[in-house]
Parts: structure tokens; C-alpha cells; sequence
């Protein structure tokens, strides 16, 4: 048989070789304007671990974003809309409030919970503040707010599902997850 | 006195009685987390991946753990296509199966395979199903139906720091479906080669958001294989099979922290099995088991406790002359285990057990030896970094032994004698790193212990007078050492998981059945002996992934080679105990799927390098034979007829009528057509 480009067993364990490497690589990240449909589907899953969550009725989740960035609003309102195709605890219905940052720090409506744009941990001063004022859970998906110290939760996708929480700040805001999920996430 | 007022401070009584019972159960009564008190299904989908108790006892990722570990979740089951838990098994790498007959499987992970085979640990939601008689598994006698299991955890190496003794080889712990979160409902009706029938139902039922059932029932009745087998091997003629079995699951919510677990179930097995010795016999087994639990969460952290109680029957036919054996056995478990966390690096578990284990000396009857066990355990896990942690896992088990009733004349041994105390620390130690999302790696070192089986350790005994045996006080645990390193890989893209990992055990103190013998004044008794020591070093690859969310597929391989140094009158599987001759080097396992709309459609093959079996011999010895490498073909092709009616056909060993897989009788190949309904 005349192959015009045989592939030997060297070659195939070269292309072998290679798509590991790729696999070992680190895969890129979401880029900041984007949304992850499985960060928000994985943020709005844990609220069945949120024990300090009100049992019954609409939960109410502020999509937060940074009021400076041009285009974060209507990330955030894609955001809000990947939402309202979502189900809470015990398929309950998530009901998304779209705010900037300057907004929640006046903001005295009801929240229970609150979802973080990329970049609106930029303002630390005015999320903590909302945070401890009405108690709030903060979610992200923005590994920045890690080291603002702005997210209850940090949610990851990439690869695997990695959650990261701060239980100091849960503790300030007053949430309670449940003992097993707080084992299982990573602890900050 | 005013009965309104009366009747007032009574409820306020019993109120007050109510919550301090609840307190009591917080406080003075934790509960075994294994299986019952985790929502997996949540857990599971939130992190896209199963969720294990059974590495170092707090609930972890299945990326996570400090082992080297397969979850087979319902759905894999499903797609297997088995009508049992070794067909699921089967398909697993690493895992070794030998095949007797229709109902008779041995399993052995990563080696170490035998008839009757003692280095695995069983359990269903915690609870130990193996055999303490023989300390192994007779599957057909497991009281759980395949469609209530949540997810099989294969844990690959020793883990008695956890589990106690006994889980030396790998522990498979079953874990059903949680009545409070999952509810199963469904019927299913099957028909097959080999005469086999067979019917399984399960429903759960709420009773609010407070507490739930769930009830299952199956029965099994089928012919053995019709394949030849040797006058040497047959020490009974095959005889037709059949198994029922129920099981109850009730789980009471008492407060939004406190859950009560109540267990019940039953058992009924015949089935023709390959005894220890290697001679094909008939094995009716009865089992029994009650089982409370309670689990709280409080500021002490995951309190456990559980407390069960199991009863077995076994009658093997033909004993030893005319005599059949009867074995009963009975043994209580108390587990209380504390998991907690020490700021945000460290989760702790601290627990003690307590166990009883009695059985009846059988043919002779008129003694019964039994034991006691303490243990204490420990658990601690250091997240160093947070790419790095270190889980640490100690276990201390003290073992007295005991043996009560009649002293034949002539015998070996006083009750006295039984008087004797082990002490058995065990330990599981393992380092994962994870320098990114798509890597982990382990380190592992662990040590387990196996305990010689109660029939090894004085139950069985025969007194005749052509021939005398005796089990003995005198038999000491086995130890099993294992180094490991490991690496997962998940190439993000393509959907792919590699796993990999090495291996190597050292095992001692390995014991035959029989071979030592006593000669005292009225008689000579044979007893079991300890014919010496094992290594195995071995490689697990495993590769698999999912390809346009139409086709899942896997490919694992394990080449495995252990060298046996054993007394010379054990040499070459003379004592029924060979593991360097008769553990292949080479295991095969590759799977390919597809679903489609309605249809799905599922292969898997498995191949064996060429090994051997062990046969008996005239001399009543066993003497090792030849067993070819063969290849075999599962699969299965299900259709939805609607959202809650599916039909499916499978089948085993498809590729021939009849293929040699062990030194036994060959397998038959096996179709089976299925109706199942949802409700």
C-alpha cells in the first residue's frame, strides 16, 4: 500500500505526546466579559447548602457590577437573564436585581443574595459595606474578589468545580452552609 | 386539679422529654456518616463530580481523596447492563474477577484473587455484607437491589484505618439511594439465557419533608452453567439457583440538625459455589441485619453514631461425611465517630468502634468461638497550602478472642487457650497536590491488617475418626504494606480524565486453611498454617472521557506481577493458596457508549493475559493449571418506549457459547432481556 504520509507508531506517540502537553497546559480562562453559564449554574446550586437562607418564597439575587466599566452592565443584565432561566432550592424561583456598585451601597431593598460581575471587586469598600449591612451573601465567579475579600463564594469551572470559601466572611454576614459543604469547598 | 392545666404540663413534658432525647442523640449519640447522612445528589450536582465518605471519613470530591479510588455512579450501573453487583464490577480496572458459575463471582482488587476471597471489604451504607465465617463476600447474599444503588466506591489498597480489619486487599462500599433526597421508584422484570428469571422493585415514600422510606424487594431463580466440570472438582452436583432478598431504609428528620436512620433487611440465597478448597459445592445462605443511626450536625462538629447488628446462615452441602456444615454467625457493631474542623487548614475525625463476632463450631457442634474488639481511630487533614495537603489516619485495634463449650478428647487446644489478646495498629498516610485545576498527584503510604476468619480461627472443626481439623487460636492477623503514587489529569477540551498510578505491597503472615498439624496424645489434628509472605508491584493506566455528549468511552490496563515466598509445602498453590501463578499480568479493560435520543448502546471488552487456576488433587491438595488469555464481550442496547418504560437487552461473555475463564467450569456466555417502569 503506497501511503503518501504514513503514520508510524513514533509519530503517533508524538501526536500522543503532544495532545498531552496541550491537556497539561493551563486552559484559559473565561475572559472577563464573558459569562460562564457553569459558574452561575454551580453559584445558584449552592444556595441548597445556604442553611441561613429563608426556607420558602422568590429568592432575590443582585447582579452586581462596577459602575465604571462600559460594558459591564450588559454583561450583568446577560447575567441577570441566565438567572431567571435558573431553579433555587427545591426549584425555587431566582428573581435577579440588576445593580451597579454605587447602587447597592444605597440600596435598602431586599436582596438574599448577591452575584459578582467581574471587576465590582475593584470596590471592596462599598460591597463589604452592602454585605454587612443587609447580610448578604456574595457570590463570584472573579478570582479578584478572593483578594478583596469580597465573595462568600468563589466559584470555578475550569476543569473541575472548585469553590472556595471565606469563612470569615460568612461568618460577618451571617451565613450558615451546612457542615458537609463547608468540608468539602476549598476554606479561606 | 384542672385537666386542661394537666394536660398542658404533659405536653410541656413531653416536649421537654422530646428535646432532650434530641439533645441526648446530638450530644451522647453520633452517627456513622457513611452513606445516609450526605445529599450526594446535590453534592454531586454541584461539583460534576461524585462525592465520597469512604477514603478518611468526612466527605470529599472524588478529585480530592487521598487514594486511589473508581466511583461507579448509578448511571454507569445502568449502562452495565448487569443483573448484579459483580457484573458491574467486571468492568472495572484493576479489578479481578473469577467467574464460577451464574451466581458465583470471587473479587479481588488489584490481585490477590481467590475462591472464597478474604482480602476485600463490603460494605452497604457502612455496613459490613461479607462473611465473617470465611471474612469474605458471597454476593448472591447481599441484600440490595442494583437500582437503589447511588454509587460503588472501589478503594484500591489497604484502608483499615478507617474500616478495621479486613481491608487489606480494597474496601467496596455500596451506597444506596437517601430516602430523604432521592426518591426511586421502579419495577423491573427480567428474563434470560440459562433459564433465569428474575424481578426487582423499589419505592420510596415521603412522609413530608420529615421523614422517608424506602422499600425494596427482588428475587432471582436460574440455572447454573451446563459446562462441563471435572469428577475432582465436583463435590456436589449443580443445582438450580435462586435468591430474595428485601431491605427497608427509613430516615427520620428529628430536627433541621438531627437525622435518626433505621435499617432492616433479609436475605435468601442457593447458589452452587467454588469452596475454598476449589471443589464446586452447594451454598444456602441466610442473612439477617438491623441497623440505627443517628447523625448531628453541632458545634462539636459532624457527630455519628451507628449500631447494627448482622445474622448469618450458611449450610454447604456436602461438609465433611454425611454431616453438611452449618455456620452461625452473628456479629454487633458500634461505631461513634466525630468529624470536626480546626480553623480553616485542618478537619478532624476521631471515633471508636466496638464489636462482637460469635459463631457455632461446625460439623461438630457444641462450642462456639467468638470475639471482642476495641478500636480507637483517628483522622487528621492539613491543608498545607492550597495546592497541597497531608491526610493522616491511625487506627488502633484490640482483638480478644474467646472460645466457650465442649473440649472433644484428644484435642488440641483448652478453652483456655483462647484466651489471647492482638493488638493491631493500622494506618493510612497520603499527600495530594494539586498544582492546578486539571492536576492532582499522591503520595500514599498505608498499612492494613486482615483478621484470621472465625472458621481459621477455631469455628470450623471436625472430629472424626479418619480425619480431625481444627481452626486455632494460635493463627495471628495478616499485614498487608502499601506505597503508592498516583497522578489525575483532566484534559479540559476534549473531556478526557488519565489516571495513573503505581504500586507496591508487602503482605505477611499469609494463611492457608490448612496445613499444620498437632499430633496429641489421642489424635492428629491439621490446622491452618502461615505459609509466608507476598509482594506485588503493579501499574494502573486508565483513560476516559466523553466525545460530543453522544459517546462516553474508557480504556484502563494494569500489568501486575507478585512473587509469593511461601513454605515449601505450600510451594506452587499446594495448600490452596497461590498468588504469583495465578494473578495475571496483564488486565484489559475497554468500554465504548452511546446514547442517541431514545436508544443507548453500550460494549465493553475485557481481556486476561494467560495465568493459571488452581485445581484439587486425589492427595486432597491443589495443584495449579493452565489458563489460557481470553478476551470477552458485554454489552447492552436499550431503548426508551416512553419517559418512564425502557427495554433493554444484555449480555455476558457475548464473544463465545463458552469460553475457559478460571481453573473452574467454563462461563457460559448470557443474555438477558429487561422491562423496567418507572413510577
Amino acid at each position: 500500500m503506497n501511503w503518501r504520509y504514513p503514520i508510524s507508531v513514533v509519530s503517533g506517540l508524538k501526536l500522543t505526546l503532544f495532545v498531552m502537553l496541550l491537556g497539561v497546559m493551563p486552559s484559559a480562562h473565561a475572559a472577563a466579559d464573558q459569562i460562564s453559564v457553569e459558574n452561575l449554574q454551580a453559584a445558584m446550586r449552592t444556595l441548597n447548602f445556604l442553611e441561613s437562607l429563608p426556607k420558602e418564597g422568590i429568592i432575590v439575587v443582585g447582579v452586581v457590577y462596577p459602575a465604571e466599566v462600559p460594558t459591564a452592565k450588559s454583561l450583568a443584565a446577560n447575567t441577570a437573564k441566565v438567572i431567571t432561566t435558573l431553579a433555587g432550592p427545591n426549584s425555587r424561583t431566582l428573581q435577579p436585581i440588576i445593580l451597579s456598585t454605587t447602587d447597592l451601597a444605597q440600596f435598602n431593598g431586599h436582596l438574599n443574595v448577591i452575584f459578582l460581575v467581574a471587576g465590582s471587586s475593584k470596590h471592596p469598600e462599598l460591597v463589604l459595606g452592602a454585605l454587612r449591612r443587609l447580610h448578604l451573601v456574595s457570590i463570584s465567579d472573579d478570582p479578584a474578589c478572593v483578594d478583596t475579600n469580597c465573595c462568600v463564594l468563589m466559584i470555578r469551572t475550569v476543569g473541575r468545580v472548585e469553590i472556595t470559601l471565606d469563612t470569615a466572611l460568612a461568618d460577618a454576614v451571617g451565613a450558615r452552609y451546612s457542615l458537609v459543604f463547608t468540608m468539602v469547598v476549598k476554606r479561606k | 386539679m384542672n385537666p386542661v392545666f394537666v394536660s398542658t404540663r404533659r405536653r410541656r413534658r413531653t416536649a421537654e422529654l422530646g428535646r432532650l432525647i434530641t439533645v441526648m442523640c446530638a450530644v451522647l449519640l453520633p452517627s456513622s456518616i457513611h452513606g445516609q447522612s450526605i445529599d450526594y445528589g446535590a453534592l454531586e450536582q454541584l461539583f460534576k463530580e461524585p462525592v465520597t465518605t469512604s477514603v478518611n471519613g468526612s466527605p470529599q470530591m472524588a478529585s480530592d481523596v487521598p487514594a486511589t479510588m473508581e466511583i461507579i455512579t448509578a448511571e454507569d450501573i445502568r449502562r452495565s447492563g448487569a443483573k448484579d453487583i459483580p457484573g458491574v464490577l467486571r468492568h472495572v480496572g484493576g479489578i479481578d474477577t473469577l467467574e464460577w458459575g451464574n451466581d458465583n463471582v470471587d473479587i479481588g482488587v488489584r490481585g490477590y484473587d481467590q475462591a472464597y476471597s478474604p482480602r476485600l471489604l463490603v460494605l452497604v451504607d457502612g455496613r459490613q455484607v461479607y462473611a465473617d465465617d470465611y471474612g469474605y463476600t458471597p454476593w448472591s447474599a447481599v441484600p440490595v437491589e442494583i437500582c437503589e444503588i447511588r454509587q460503588i466506591e472501589v478503594i484500591k489498597g489497604p484502608n483499615s484505618a478507617l474500616f478495621g480489619f479486613n481491608a487489606v486487599g480494597g474496601v467496596i462500599n455500596i451506597v444506596t439511594f437517601n430516602p430523604l433526597y432521592d426518591s426511586v421508584n421502579s419495577i423491573s422484570l427480567a428474563g434470560g439465557t440459562q433459564a433465569l428469571g428474575t424481578g426487582s422493585a423499589v419505592a420510596t415514600h415521603k412522609f413530608g419533608k420529615k421523614a422517608a422510606i424506602r422499600v425494596s424487594a427482588g428475587g432471582n431463580s436460574n440455572s447454573d452453567f451446563s459446562t462441563p466440570i471435572s469428577a475432582i472438582e465436583m463435590d456436589s452436583p449443580r443445582k438450580h439457583q435462586n435468591r430474595d432478598a428485601f431491605n427497608f431504609d427509613a430516615v427520620i428528620r428529628l430536627n433541621s440538625k438531627v437525622l435518626l436512620g433505621v435499617e432492616a433487611s433479609h436475605s435468601d440465597a442457593h447458589l452452587n459455589e467454588m469452596g475454598p478448597d476449589y471443589e464446586l459445592v452447594n451454598a444456602q445462605y441466610g442473612t439477617d441485619s438491623v441497623k440505627g443511626q443517628f447523625t448531628a450536625e453541632s458545634r462539636f462538629g459532624l457527630l455519628q453514631a451507628s449500631v447494627y447488628t448482622n445474622w448469618l446462615r450458611e449450610t454447604v452441602t456436602p461438609g465433611f461425611g454425611n454431616d453438611p456444615f452449618h455456620f452461625n454467625n452473628r456479629v454487633t457493631v458500634a461505631e461513634v465517630h466525630d468529624i470536626f474542623k480546626l480553623g480553616t487548614d485542618h478537619i478532624l475525625r476521631i471515633a471508636g468502634e466496638y464489636r462482637h463476632n460469635t459463631e457455632n463450631t461446625t460439623p461438630t457442634t457444641g462450642a462456639s468461638v467468638h470475639y471482642d474488639l476495641f478500636a480507637v481511630s483517628g483522622m487528621w487533614n492539613w491543608k498545607i497550602t492550597s495546592a497541597l495537603s497531608l491526610t493522616n489516619a491511625l487506627r488502633v485495634d484490640q482483638q480478644s478472642l474467646g472460645r466457650d463449650g465442649i473440649i472433644p478428647s484428644g484435642y488440641p487446644f483448652t478453652n483456655s487457650d483462647w484466651h489471647r489478646t492482638f493488638t493491631e495498629p493500622t494506618f493510612n498516610t497520603g499527600l495530594v497536590w494539586k498544582p492546578r485545576d486539571t492536576d492532582s498527584m499522591r503520595v500514599m503510604v498505608s498499612r492494613g491488617a486482615e483478621l484470621p476468619s472465625l472458621n481459621t480461627g477455631g469455628a470450623y472443626l471436625v472430629v472424626s475418626p479418619s480425619y480431625n481439623f481444627t481452626g486455632s487460636p494460635l493463627v495471628e492477623p495478616s499485614a498487608v504494606i502499601n506505597y503508592e503514587i498516583g497522578w489525575d489529569h483532566v484534559i479540559a477540551g476534549p473531556q478526557v480524565l488519565l489516571r495513573a498510578s503505581a504500586f507496591h505491597q508487602h503482605s505477611n503472615n499469609l494463611l492457608a486453611l490448612e496445613g499444620e498439624f498437632i499430633q496429641t496424645s489421642g489424635a492428629i489434628y491439621e490446622l491452618p498454617s502461615d505459609i509466608g509472605s507476598s509482594d506485588a508491584d503493579g501499574v494502573e493506566l486508565g483513560l476516559k472521557g466523553t466525545l460530543r455528549k453522544q459517546y462516553r468511552w474508557g480504556v484502563n490496563y494494569r500489568p501486575e506481577a507478585i512473587s509469593d515466598h511461601f513454605v515449601p509445602s505450600a510451594q506452587n498453590g499446594a495448600l490452596a493458596v497461590d498468588f504469583q501463578h495465578t494473578t495475571p499480568h496483564h488486565l484489559l479493560n475497554a468500554n465504548l457508549g452511546w446514547t442517541n435520543g431514545k436508544w443507548e448502546m453500550d460494549g465493553y471488552l475485557k481481556y486476561q493475559s494467560a495465568t493459571h487456576g488452581l485445581q484439587p488433587t486425589p492427595e486432597d491438595e491443589t495443584t495449579l493449571t493452565p489458563i489460557a488469555g481470553f478476551a470477552s464481550l458485554d454489552g447492552r442496547v436499550a431503548y426508551k418506549i416512553t419517559n418512564r418504560m425502557k427495554w433493554d437487552i444484555s449480555g455476558q461473555n457475548l464473544s463465545h457459547a463458552s469460553q475457559i475463564q478460571t481453573s473452574g467450569p467454563a462461563v457460559e456466555r448470557r443474555v438477558l432481556g429487561t422491562m423496567s417502569f418507572q413510577f
